[in-house]
This record gives structure tokens, sequence and C-alpha cells, in this order.
């Protein structure tokens, strides 16, 4: 009997003008996006493999320089670009992609692509996630808000009960019926998909990046399977048509639209963000007065000279056989190290705060967590960002170290900063080479939005079972 | 006729409790919306007012420690700069900021993208932190705000549509139509009487739920030029309501039922708010795509010239070229490492100059794009119009750079010749070191910039209206 009903859903589906049309609207902007996706991907990935390889030669060919003043000439890392943003282009284009590796600085990530953008880019991109996490739902909507309303204005509801029919045969008949609709837009989307990502990224990466994706395609099902559930849950209550779509076009709204407009700004209100200059102003402070406070920078550097002279046994530091200065350089690093760490990880603990908070909104929008979920495992969420910028922060610790310890070991302190070196040191320091995380580093955070997806998809679907055992049939 | 249909209206607007609902729903999240940008924009302004006070105190401090002669300090790991030195301020960092305008409640735009302070010095930015900025949380600028014009462009067009998607139809479905229609009526009339009760309804709304945002956040309303603003956002919102009343009419006049009015006027929002800006968005970048980031660093690191190794020649060539500048003990000045890296600041910041000019005209032919391909779409048009009220958008963005880079220059003539010359400043030197102070722009810029596109916003409402009519003489009563 289920496959009867759910045969008699799909057909109808297909036989229906609204269905045909939304069908293939989405599918078209689905492609679209897919083809964007892939050629912003691909584009990208050219010029920072480019500019990656430019900042290394520079570096090589900069001439005689003293080495701390290579360091501040400093390198660039780049922030590659994941295969999977062709989907889902997450944050990218609102974080930054480059930073500058330096001496004394940890700077932040520059280079957002948002700066350079017009007001337009504020209605949302065009990409494969947003027309699945927004039109898709839409579509369902239409499909399924008169799957009982309608057949119950109508008469057949009662025509159809009357023979027998048991009601939850009814229910997953229409779930499957309405399912399988869905699954010819579907299927033929993400072998699409797929094979974007296979023409966009080497075989290499297509096997990292493929269990991402297929996590990607489950959340999603889970995501659908709610609005399904939700919107036959409606069907089933509402006593008319009318009444059903606008119940669920304003589910629509609320989740999609609203909620994480209204969950963004509760979340800054609650959690706010230190000015750009109130975070710098610490860190000068914190340089000069110590981490903790307790030791400011003049004591620090005596401590190192009295350290020294008793290590090399002279009594000025002029006849050091290392050269002072550098290993200053190399103490005041490493205090700085520490407190960067510390300041930006207040700051990302602030990001992660007011992130949390919207995920707790997710109980009453499937789309926060769809969202959240969706840029995790294509690698472009504020988890893989932080790791971005950790890599380099270790990165320029090792390249600045080994800068000044080349300056320490190969002149003496006499000498001041007339040591000059050339090609031979510059290519020994070290190159940066970022190692995107594995699938169970992006999973481990993301537990809460897929137990908020399972709870969303099959509490849905139940509760349409239970709906539809309930319902009035006249 | 035509006043007791309009009556008949409201009064069963009024009877009607889901009408109600809606209505008390919207007016609510309208002063949410101004209570949410109004928190935010004194949030930034208190930002900013702050960086101006420390600022003036930081000048107004360095003023007296010179006019005490005070020297700074050169201890190790307790350095202080000389505050008579030109370079201590000159190649530091001044910000310039752009205050928001007092119609800023209006539309958050893009102030949360646009940094409203900017860097001014005789060096590069780049170890300013005016350059080392951008901590904001990326996730905020994915979501967007939930600011008025969020209300205006995405929300009002929902509720006028949930109003009158069945503006005949359900007229025809409850058997009215006929009765009606039996009267001394036309139903152009009836139509156009329908429409305008629940026009003006919804625009009172619209006007009474705003001005009582105002109210309870706090809004001077006695800021100069604000009235004049507000009544060009009132213009704006006339001409987009006229749109989707408008297009409600259309639809209906196919004479379709209410559920396939419903499906289509939620269709045709979809694609005018959420699909078509961004497929336009494609299109502008695609037709003015702006070069890689990366050409900035290129630019910077072109100039490969270090103060250690190319110091003293770098200098010696810079006073063959400008003898005026050589300082009184000219030999000194070959020393001078702080010099050569003004030098070498200064050839990297033209190069800098050079590349940011070139983002910024791309970025300009982009918004000069969207203001003419915007304007096919209803949503864009009023995003556009109420950003460029509010000042929040990038015209008034780019009108502020402009006088930056101006005041960069004189800046720039003020400090530079005194650091070559290696003068001191006096505490009468302080006096006339350049201050910014942004200048707006006229209403009338404005006002031009923003009626094009309530131009168009009219010239679509007639044009539906013209071709409904049209259609309405086929209209089927059963």
């Amino acid at each position: 009997m289920i496959a009867k009903i759910a045969r008699k859903e799909f057909i109808e589906c297909l036989r229906d003008g609204r269905f045909r049309w939304t069908a293939l609207i989405i599918l078209a902007l689905l492609l679209v996006s897919l083809g964007l996706g892939w050629k912003n991907y691909s584009d990208t990935k050219r010029e920072i493999d480019t500019a990656q390889a430019e900042s290394r030669e520079t570096w090589e060919n900069q001439g005689e320089r003293n080495p701390h003043s290579a360091g501040h000439f400093g390198v660039y890392a780049y922030k590659p670009k994941k295969p999977l943003s062709l989907v889902d282009s997450g944050l990218d284009n609102f974080s930054g992609s480059t930073i500058w590796v330096e001496a004394h600085y940890r700077n932040p990530a520059k280079h957002r692509q948002i700066e350079d953008a017009t007001a337009l880019q504020r209605f949302g991109e065009l990409t494969a996630a947003g027309v699945l996490q927004l039109l898709l739902p839409l579509l369902i909507i239409f499909l399924v808000f008169d799957a009982f309303a309608g057949e119950r204005t109508n008469g057949t509801l009662r025509q159809i009960l009357s023979i027998g029919v048991k009601r939850s045969s009814l229910v997953f008949g229409k779930i499957l019926g309405t399912t399988s609709a869905l699954f010819l837009l579907l299927i033929p989307a993400t072998i699409i998909g797929f094979l974007a990502l296979a023409f966009a990224t080497a075989n290499e990466s297509l096997l990292s990046s493929l269990p991402r994706f297929l996590l990607m395609c489950v959340g999603y099902l889970l995501y659908f399977g709610a609005f399904i559930g939700i919107a036959l849950t409606v069907s089933a209550w509402a006593s008319t048509t009318r009444l059903a779509l606008i119940i669920l076009l304003g589910f629509w709204i609320f989740t999609c639209l609203a909620l994480p407009r209204l969950t963004n700004d509760i979340a800054l209100n609650a959690h706010p963000m230190p000015s750009n200059k109130e975070f710098w102003d610490q860190i000068y402070e914190d340089m000069k007065e110590g981490v903790d406070g307790h030791n400011p920078s003049h004591v620090r550097v005596k401590e190192l000279e009295e350290k020294l002279l008793k290590q090399y046994d002279v009594e000025k530091k002029e006849d050091l056989p290392v050269n002072f200065n550098a290993l200053m350089l190399q103490q005041g690093e490493e205090h700085s190290n520490l407190l960067y760490t510390k300041r930006y990880d207040e700051i990302w603990n602030i990001y992660y705060s007011q992130e949390r908070l919207q995920e707790y909104f997710g109980a009453v929008s499937p789309f926060l967590p769809i969202r959240s979920f969706s840029m995790a495992m294509a690698g472009t969420d504020l988890r893989h960002q932080k790791h971005f910028i950790d890599e380099v922060e270790l990165y320029r610790r090792e390249f600045v170290k080994m800068l000044n310890m080349d300056f320490a070991n190969n002149s003496p302190t006499k000498d001041g900063y007339n040591y000059f070196v050339g090609k031979e040191v510059w290519k020994k320091a070290p190159k940066f080479k970022y190692v995107e995380p594995n699938t169970n580093w992006a999973l481990q955070y993301e537990v809460w939005n897929i137990i908020l997806l399972s709870i969303w998809c099959f509490g849905a679907l139940g509760l349409s079972v239970f709906a539809a055992n309930r319902m009035r049939v006249i | 006729m035509f006043t007791r249909i309009i009556k008949t209206e409201w009064r069963n607007l009024f009877a009607e409790k889901s009408f109600l609902i809606l209505a008390v729903f919207f007016a609510a999240v309208l002063v949410y919306g101004i209570y949410n940008t109004s928190s935010w924009i004194a949030q930034k302004s208190a930002e900013n007012q702050n960086l101006i006070e420390k600022q003036e105190k930081d000048i107004a401090e360095k003023k007296e420690q010179v006019a005490k002669g005070y020297k700074g300090s050169t201890e190790p790991g307790n350095y202080v700069p000389d505050p008579s030195d030109p370079y201590t301020i000159g190649m530091g960092l001044y910000n310039a900021v752009l205050p928001f305008a007092p119609s800023a409640v209006f539309s958050l735009g893009q102030s949360d993208v646009l940094e409203s302070n900017a860097g001014v010095s005789v060096a590069t930015l780049q170890r300013t932190k005016a350059d080392k900025k951008g901590f904001e949380n990326p996730l905020s600028f994915l979501a967007g705000h939930f600011d008025l014009s969020f209300v205006m462009v995405y929300l009002l067009p929902l509720f006028i549509l949930a109003l009158s998607f069945n503006v005949l139809s359900g007229e025809r479905e409850n058997g009215i139509l006929q009765i009606l229609l039996s009267q001394p009526l036309k139903l152009k009339n009836l139509l156009t009487a329908k429409i305008t009760a629940q026009f003006s309804l919804i625009f009172l709304l619209v006007l009474l739920a705003v001005l009582g945002g105002f109210l309870i956040s706090g809004i001077s309303l006695s800021a100069e030029g604000f009235w004049a603003k507000a009544f060009l956002w009132t213009v704006v919102v006339f001409a987009y309501m006229l749109f989707w009343f408008s297009l409600a009419v259309f639809i209906n006049s196919y004479g379709y039922s209410s559920a396939t009015n419903a499906v289509a006027a939620a269709a045709v929002w979809l694609i005018l708010v959420l699909v078509l800006p961004s497929l336009l968005n494609i299109l502008v970048s695609v037709i003015y795509p702006v070069p890689p980031r990366t050409e900035t660093i290129s630019a910077i690191r072109g100039v490969n010239l270090d103060m250690r190794r190319d110091g003293k020649k770098l200098l010696a060539e810079h006073y063959q070229d400008h003898p005026e500048l050589m300082p009184k003990e000219g030999e000194k000045a070959f020393e001078d490492f702080g010099l050569a890296f003004v030098h070498i600041q200064r050839e990297q910041k033209k190069r800098v100059v050079e590349v940011e000019e070139r983002f910024a005209e791309q970025v300009a032919n982009q918004q000069n794009l969207v203001q003419k391909l915007g304007l096919i779409s209803p949503s864009v048009i009023a995003q556009e119009a109420f950003n460029e009220i509010a000042g929040t958008g990038l015209n008034r963005y780019r009108h502020f750079r402009l006088q930056v880079k101006e005041f960069d220059r004189q800046w720039t003539d003020f400090f530079l010749p005194r650091i070559y010359k290696m003068d001191s400043l006096t505490a009468k030197d302080f006096e006339s070191i350049p201050r910014f102070e942004y200048e707006e722009e006229s209403f009338s810029t404005i006002g031009s910039r923003v009626g094009i596109g309530v131009l168009i916003l009219l010239i679509m409402s007639g044009v539906l209206m013209f071709l409904s009519f049209g259609k309405l003489k086929n209209y089927r009563l059963e």
C-alpha cells in the first residue's frame, strides 16, 4: 500500500507544473552555482600557488641583509582554498586569507574579499550550499503543503481512509513519494557536484575530500527530512491548504531568514569584541610590562645580559662571542609568542562564544545547524580558519627563530647589526606548507549540530506520523 | 462608493484577527530593527569618539612635553621617542574618522565592513594598527544584521503580499465579488479602492512604528538634516510599497485561485529579493573583476630596499635631488638610520597608493554598474537607496576616502620637509598640525541618486498596474 501511495504522490509531483518549474529553476541555479564555485576554486588556487611561490622567490632573492632586517621583510602565508568550498564557500569571503609573517608581530589574516565588494554581496552569494539551505526547503514546502490539507478539502481523504488504508501507510507513502521526487533533483545535482569536485582536485585531495563530501550529503538529507516532516505535520494539522501554506512560509521566513540575523546580533551583543585599537593597545602594554605585568621588558633584558656574561665568563657584553642584540630579539620573540597566543585565543574564544550562542538557537531552527555543519565539512568555518592562523603562527616562530639564531651564533656583540648574509641563509629558512586537518578533526566540533539535525529530522518525521494519526478527516 | 469600499475594507481588516496579529508582529519587528541598528551605531560611535579623544590627548601631551623640553628616552627596553622630532608624530598613525550620519539608523548597510576610520601617515600603514586590523568575527558578516533596512527590504514585501495575494481571488471564492459587482461598481474601481485601503493602512503602520522606534531608541530627531533624509526615506518606502502592491494586483489579474496566487507571490518575492540580486552580484564581478589582493603585496615587496644596506646611498641621492631639504648639519643626515627608513617608506607608499587606487577604481566601477543594473531589481533599488540615505553605503565611503587622500597630502606636506631637514617641532608648531574633519555630501547629490531608483520603482508599478487593468476586462467572476 505504501508503495502505491508513494507512486501516486511521485507521479502527481511530476505532473504538477509548480514542481516541474521550481525544480528546474533550482536545478539550474545549483548547476550555475557549482560552476561558479568550481571556477572560483580553480582561479583562487592558481593565484595562491603563484603568490606563495613568488613570496618565496622574493625572499630568497632579497639580496644581502642583516637576518633581523630580513625578519622584518618577512614572507607571506596564503590560505589555500579548500576543494569543497566550491559547494559551500562558508566564511571564505569574510575572513582574511593572507598573513604577513614577520619578526615581532603576529599579524592578523588580511584581505577579506568582502572589503572589495559592493553592497550586493550582502544579499548573499549564490553557492550550492545557499541553494540547498534556502531554496530547497521552499520547494519541499510547495510540494507538501497540501499533502493532507488538499486531500481533506477535496474530500479524497475520507474516501482513502474509508477503504481501509492505514493512516501510517498514508504518511509513509507521502514521505516516500515526495522524497523520490526530490531525489530526481538531488541525484543529478550530487553527481555533478561530485564531478566538479573531482575535476577541481588532484586525485590525492579528492580522496581526502570524499568523506567530507559524503558527510555533507548526509547532513543535507537530514535537513530535507526535517522539512518534509514539518511540512507534512503542518499539512495534517491545518484546516485549510491556505493556512498550511502560510504557516509553513512563516516558519521558513523565521528559520532561514530572520533567525540567522537575529541570533547574530544577539550573539554580538552578548559577547562584545574589543576594537582593533583596544586589542593592539593591550598587546603593546603586554610587551612592555610583561604578560602578567610582573616582568617589564627592561628587567628581562638586564637578566639576559647577566646570564650571558656569566655563561661566557666575560666582563662586558661587548666581549660576548655571540651577538647580544640577536639574543635579546629572540628573547623578545619568546615573550611575545606567549602573549600573542593569550590575546589571540581571547579573541577566538569570543568568536566561539558567539558561535555557540547561535548554535543553541539551532533548537528552534534546522537552518542554523545545517549551515554550521556544512561549513565545517567544507572546511570553511571558524575552526578551520583558526587552524590555519595557528599553523602560520607556529611557522612564524620557527622562521624568526632561525634568523635570530643565525644572527646570534655567527657574529659577536661588538659588531652590532653589521652582519650581512645572503641567499645561502635565506634558502635555509623553513617553507610554509599548510596541511588541512582531517575529517575526524572537523567532526569533533560538530557533535551538537549533528545531534540537532538528527533530532530535527527524525523528530519531525515522527511528529508527522503522530499528526496524521490524529488529524481530522473532514 | 469609492470611499465606502475603502472604509469597508478597513473595517474588514480590523475585524480580522490574523491581520491584527500580523500587524502587531510587523510593528514590533520594525521597532526592534530600529533599536538594534541604533545600539550598533551608538557602540561604533563611542569607539570612534574614544579614538579621536585619545588621539587629541596624545598630541596635547606631546605638546606639553615639548614645552617642558623633554627629549624622550633611549634606554634599552624602555624606549620613548622624542616628541619634538617631527618623525614621531608624522611617521606615526593619525586616524581620520568617518562619523555616522544622523540618519544612519535607516540602514546599517556596509558600516560593519567598511572601516569608519582610515589611517594617515607619512609612512605606509604597513606597521600601524590601521593595517593590523580585521578582528571582526567573520561569522557576523555571513548572516548580516537585523536592521531597519532588512525589515523594509525583505519583510515588508512579504507582509504586503500576505495581505493582498487574494485581493480579488478571495472575494471571488467567497462569492462576494459577484454581489459587489451587481452594484453600480466597476471591477477596476473596486480593486483600486481595496488596494488603496490596504496601502494606506500599512503605510501609516510603518510610519507610526518607525516613529515609535525612534522615540524608544532615543534617536535625536533634531539633528541637522535628519528630517530631509527621513522625508526621502518615506518617498522610497512609498514607491517600494507601491511596487509590491502592484505586483499583487498583477498576480490577481490572472484570475487563478488564492492558493496559486500565494505560491506565485512567494515565488516572485523569492526571485526578486533573493535570487536576482545574487545573480547581479555575479554579473558585476564578472564584468569588473577585482584583481587578486596578492598584487598589493607584490607592490610593497617590489621595493626591495634595505635601510642598513642601501640607506646611505639613497639619502645621498635624495639630497642631491632636494638640496632645499638638506639639514643644517648635513653630514649627520647620511648616517641617520631613521631617514633612510623614511625614504624607503615613501617609495613603498607610492607603489601601494597606485595599487590601492586600482582596487578602489575597480570597486567604484562595480558600484556604478550596480547602480545601473540594480535598477532591474526593486529590492536592490530599495537597499541601495536606504544605504544612500543612511550614509552607510559605498558612495559616502568613497567620498570619505577622497577627503582622506587629500588630508594625507596635507599631513605629509606638514611633516615630511621637517623630517628631512631634521627640524625640531616647537610647542607653537603643534598648533598647526592638520586635523581631519569629514565634510558631508550635499543633499542634492544623494537625492538625485535616490531619485532615479524611485522613478524606476514608480514606472515599474505603473506598468504592472496598466497590464493588470488590461487583463481585468476578461476577469472571470466565478
